[in-house]
């Protein structure tokens, strides 16, 4: 089946590679984010929080 | 680049001796732009109730200018440009100078920002009535509008990471992620798909063709909906979602995750708007794959943001904000659920060119960015102008009258797209079809389509409730730019950027893709071992990395949110990633499929402006021109389409709905008397038809002097005229119209040669068939109904 698919053109393997380059870039974020501590990121996710609503007029 | 001290929220003085600095935001721009969008919203919906109206009583066609073929066009533009296009840039010059703890590095820019838009819907309302269209679905403006979308785009983002690059908070927020992931992706897309030969000032042809056009043209429809519906309204939701429920997002390691695997995927989607087409089956299987896999992303988004109100559902009681969020979130969940389950290729016979699609479409566009329009504006508003609401009751009021009209619409959508869907496949016990006449398919839905116009009203009948109720709000407040005290240190970056690009997850990343990427060009001996390497080198690295790490050393992703130039190049190529490999295949690969020898041959001088005309009228709207490989399609319609069958056309006219029915084999079906007829007064021919009359197509002229230039456009994008057949174009599209003029002549029916009426019967009786000999003539039966 992949043969025929390549006769196609050579170029059919892009979608193969980013589709693999995807899967490698996935697993290592997955396991780079939660293997760490959620209070790690508890100050970049209050940023939104801070109290920046003084007045101006 | 300077940097805020962690301080500057309860400040007792300056640590590391910065300096205390008073920002004042820019919010006259976020003002500006609510009210844009709050007018163009209400537009939006005005134009989408006229066309509802249209289809279920033909007569509101009562004007060629904004018959349902041409204000189709300007409901969609102006519901996603100039109503979720205003909403975005709202929020995103209101939360980006909060996030970044500066103001918008240039003001001059943002009100050139803002006209510009503004110019540009203003083009798009003028242009689209009088028929100026590309014919591309929400790409329909022409080139010269494209032109000025791109120069207002780019200057938006010079203005946004201009911003970027003086903020005074290091860390990228990650609602700013999702505003960068837009901001290039839609750049690429507009410019990509917009590629066209310009013939006149309000004329051009797409640049690609057939299939690669209909893959180019939906990888941009799919990821306009991404990317600019979809993504900043994202980056919206994290930063106002916790504001309203004044805590912060459920987990911000789940947002890492949604966005870095939603921007890689989404882009990928694109082609399951084609599915069960003649586009290449490798590149369908690719849009289903990577539909699928959007499940997870998508609701992984829309948990987090559901889940950022816990412990904070009984504020939902009394908080419109908070109601309209809850909603809109919810909308987003059940619409990215139903995405990928109608890119299912068994789903998608069923669902494709039916109302379900219509009734899918809008569960996103007034649920997911209306409500969370709406949410946003009761929330910054107020507060814009220094006040409180001015009713509650009020926006809870636009909040029932909003759910109960999106629910009366999407149900109708619903029962009439699976009552279409189903009759149009019914067979008999013989085998027949059991509703040969297309139109008994619509007259069964009509009800539904009175329900839609209601459920759609009762909507924009709340919306404006919701204009009152900001207007009185911003009356009895004043207007009043929000501040902030940072204390701005000299700080060198926490990082160099080689750290970043070079770093170890990089490196790992990149090996591990090279050896999964081999597999392809190895044979399977080679490709196991390959594989079974990778796996084990990535396991191995990915506990050698965790282990390695130093205890309160930022981590790399940290890294890179403090490097916004390298964080925006990242994304880049995630998001190109997938177009590259898509596209470029296509593009490339599909044209040698084409060269068969049944397939299309370059059209006739009449044929081409009868093309022209079909597509200035928004025909491709609710006729399809693509057979699918179904027997229920082929007994109604005929041969399946075959990627030959369109090659040359410039755009691909394969169309999304079928209020009518597929047009892909109407040559030759009826004689030229019956389209005669069928134009000027469809119900003669069609009892119950619900099709605009287009017979002020009889009285107007074809400008056969521009035929030539026609003709060498599209022999400049690959059609293979002759230099004979261009300087012949005219003289030979005159002949053409007086043979039709002719045989209408003889049935009694006097039309002049050079109206546009002919060019079009021409068009029509071209359609799915190659020139024939001279002798062949078209049937002259009289076909009445079908």
């Amino acid at each position: 089946m992949y043969a025929q698919l390549f006769t196609q053109s050579p170029l059919l393997v892009l979608p193969l590679v980013a589709l693999a380059l995807f899967g490698a870039v996935f697993f290592t974020v997955v396991v780079r984010v939660f293997a760490r501590r959620a209070q790690t990121y508890d100050a970049a996710a209050s940023l939104p929080l801070e109290n920046d609503e003084a007045r101006h007029v | 680049m300077s940097a805020i001290s962690e301080a500057h929220a309860a400040p007792s003085g300056p640590p590391y001796g910065g300096k205390a600095t008073t920002i004042v935001y820019n919010d006259q721009i976020a003002r500006w732009f609510v009210a844009a969008s709050v007018v163009f919203g209400i537009v939006a919906m005005l134009a989408g109730a006229g066309a509802a109206l249209q289809l279920a009583f033909w007569p509101a066609n009562f004007d060629h200018r904004i018959a349902f073929g041409r204000l189709r066009p300007l409901h969609t533009n102006a519901a996603i440009f100039a109503f979720v296009g205003n909403m975005i840039f709202a929020g995103i010059y209101h939360s980006t100078q909060r996030l970044l703890k500066t103001r918008v590095a240039s003001d001059l820019l943002a009100k050139i920002h803002f006209w510009g838009w503004q110019a540009i819907i203003v083009a798009a309302a003028v242009s689209l009535p009088l028929g100026y269209t590309q014919g591309k679905e929400y790409a329909e403006l022409e080139w010269p509008i494209d032109i000025a979308i791109a120069v207002v785009w780019v200057i938006f983002a010079v203005n946004f990471f201009w911003t970027l690059a003086k903020r005074n908070e290091k860390h990228l927020y990650v609602a700013l992620w999702f505003y960068i992931a837009t901001i290039v992706t839609v750049a690429v897309l507009h410019i990509v798909n917009s590629l066209a030969i310009p013939v006149s000032a309000m004329k051009s042809y797409s640049l690609f063709g057939g299939a690669q056009d209909g893959l180019v043209q939906w990888w941009y429809g799919h990821n306009a909906v991404a990317f600019f519906l979809t993504t900043p309204v994202l980056g919206i939701m994290y930063y106002y979602l916790p504001k309203a429920a004044e805590r912060p997002v459920y987990s911000y390691r789940l947002s890492l995750i949604h966005f870095w695997a939603l921007i890689f995927v989404y882009i990928w989607a694109g082609p399951h708007h084609l599915l069960n087409t003649a586009l290449p089956d490798w590149a369908q299987t690719l849009g289903v794959i990577f539909s699928i896999m959007l499940w997870a992303p998508s609701w992984g988004g829309m948990l987090n943001g559901l889940l950022t109100l816990r412990g904070a559902w009984a504020k939902l009681r009394v908080d419109p904000v908070l109601k309209f969020f809850a909603a809109g979130v919810t909308f987003y969940g059940m619409a990215t659920f139903e995405g990928p389950l109608l890119s299912i290729k068994g789903v998608s016979s069923l669902a494709h060119y039916t109302d379900w699609i219509i009734g899918h479409v809008h569960g996103g566009a007034l649920g997911w960015n209306g409500f969370m329009a709406a949410g946003m504006f009761y929330w910054m508003v107020p507060r814009l102008y220094g006040t409180t609401l001015f009713s509650k009751k009020l926006a809870d009021l636009h909040f029932y009258l909003g759910t109960i009209g999106i629910l009366l619409y999407m149900g109708a959508m619903y029962v009439s797209g699976f009552t279409q869907g189903l009759m149009w496949r019914a067979l008999n016990p013989d085998g027949t079809l059991m509703y040969p006449t297309f139109v008994e398919t619509l007259l069964a839905v009509a009800p539904m389509y009175w329900m839609r116009l209601v459920g759609g009203l009762l909507y924009l009948v709340g919306f404006l409730v919701m204009a009152y109720n900001l207007a009185r709000t911003a009356r009895a407040g004043k207007a009043v730019d929000g501040t902030v005290e940072v204390y701005v240190v000299a700080e060198a970056p926490e990082s160099h950027w080689t750290e970043v690009v070079f770093g170890r997850p990089v490196v790992f990343v990149a090996f591990i893709g090279a050896m999964l990427g081999s597999l392809a060009v190895l044979n399977d001996l080679a490709s196991v071992f390959i594989a079974s390497s990778a796996v084990f080198i990535a396991v191995v690295g990915a506990v050698l990395l965790q282990v390695s790490k130093v205890d309160g050393a930022p981590s790399w992703h940290r890294l890179l949110e403090g490097r916004a130039l390298v964080f925006t190049a990242f994304t880049t190529i995630a998001v190109l990633v997938g177009g590259v490999a898509e596209l470029i295949p296509a593009i490339i690969v599909a044209p040698a499929a084409q060269t068969n020898a049944t397939a299309q041959q370059p059209y006739k001088p009449l044929e081409l402006e009868g093309r022209d005309i079909y597509v200035r009228e928004g025909c491709y709207l609710c006729h399809s021109q693509m057979i699918r490989p179904f027997r229920w399609e082929t007994m109604r319609y005929g041969d399946v389409s075959a990627i030959g069958d369109s090659r040359y056309d410039h755009p691909f006219q394969w169309g999304s709905k079928r209020t009518g029915p597929d047009l892909a084999r109407e040559g030759g079906k009826y004689p030229n008397l019956w389209h005669y007829k069928h134009l000027g007064d469809p119900r003669s021919v069609t009892q119950g038809s619900n099709m605009p009359p287009y017979a002020f197509l009889e009285t107007s002229e074809v400008d056969f002097t521009k035929t030539i230039e026609k003709l060498r456009a599209m022999r400049t994008i690959g059609v293979p005229y002759t230099s004979e057949q261009i300087g012949a174009a005219s003289e030979n599209a005159r002949a053409q119209a007086n043979e039709i003029a002719d045989d209408l002549r003889g049935a009694g029916v006097a039309v002049r040669a050079t109206t546009e009426m002919v060019a079009l019967i021409a068009y029509l009786q071209r359609i799915g068939r190659n020139p024939k000999p001279a002798t062949e003539a078209v049937p002259s039966v009289a076909a009445t109904v079908r």
